[in-house]
């Protein structure tokens, strides 16, 4: 499998490492219900069939956190984009 | 007080054999270590990237390049590494004020660290050196996709390189870190052996 990296464009998969879904947030560890917020935090996925957003490192290339658009029912890669707005700023 | 002046070592030295190895009668491969070179990495604070490269063009007569490239000017070196990153080398002159000129160009933008004593380089050349590197390196170093003056951070035989392509004979040059060197230098001979190779010290 191919990776498009924004920076380096087009890298072996070997080249990354990777993380998981995005648009996870940290629950208020000071909530009432905060045990459950943090296990749903930490185990629970929504393991889509199709379109997702996952968060990759380019760790054997410019260690830039990249977020791949992959659809998981055919592998297809429809995009990535820079993690960090600052990682973008400084890749122009 | 002590003299606690230090001289520069080789990471390579003790491993490189001179001399013509691999197949017989034919030299393919040209292996060589590339000492007398300081390295440095040099970092662009948050939005200070357009303002470094104005000042280093100022300072070298040259612009920092973009992603994968790498642009060569009086013995220095830059090549792109990552967003706002650039590994420097320094050779002849510049090899003993490398990381001071660079400290005076880029003065609060951009963070400046010496890579001397961290990574080693190597020069691999000759007709046969794109082949012996495809064995191990994971991009594509067609002339179609990889020419002169390109650079990519990659992955070779489970190391992470920086590779940048220096002339058309073609020649080559990887930035390893140090201590893996040996490691490196041990496929490279593998790598190249088939093509006959030459060691040069």
């Amino acid at each position: 499998m191919r990776i498009p990296c924004p920076f380096c464009g087009p890298r072996d998969s070997q080249e990354f490492s990777f993380l998981g879904q995005t648009g996870l947030k940290r629950p208020d560890p000071n909530a009432p219900d905060a045990q459950k917020q943090f296990h749903d935090y930490v185990h629970i996925r929504d393991n889509k069939a199709g379109l997702t957003k996952e968060l990759w490192l380019h760790a054997n290339g410019c260690r830039s956190w990249i977020v791949v658009e992959r659809n998981t029912l055919t592998h297809e890669i429809t995009g990535s984009e820079f993690a960090s707005p600052l990682t973008k700023e400084a890749a122009q | 007080m002590a003299d606690l002046s230090l001289s520069p070592r080789s990471a390579l030295a003790p491993f490189l054999h001179a001399g013509h190895h691999g197949a017989e009668g034919k030299t393919g491969v040209k292996l060589r270590e590339v000492t007398a070179c300081a390295l440095a990495e040099l970092t662009a604070f948050k939005g200070q990237k357009a303002a470094l490269i104005k000042s280093t063009q100022n300072a070298f007569g040259v612009a920092l390049p973009a992603a994968n490239k790498s642009v060569s000017k009086d013995g220095v070196t830059f090549i792109s590494v990552s967003p706002g990153k650039w590994l420097v080398t320094g050779e002849g002159a510049a090899e003993h004020d490398l990381v001071e000129r660079l400290e005076n160009a880029a003065g609060s933008l951009a963070a400046v660290v010496n890579q001397s004593d961290a990574r080693a380089v190597v020069e691999i050349s000759g007709d046969k050196a794109r082949s012996a590197l495809a064995k191990g390196v994971m991009i594509d170093l067609d002339p179609a996709a990889f020419k002169t003056g390109d650079a990519a951070t990659s992955f070779a035989v489970q190391f992470w390189i920086t590779l940048w392509q220096t002339n058309d004979a073609p020649t080559y040059r990887l930035a390893i870190f140090r201590s893996m060197g040996r490691d490196l230098l041990h496929w490279l001979e593998s790598s190249a052996a088939e093509f006959g190779y030459d060691i040069h010290g």
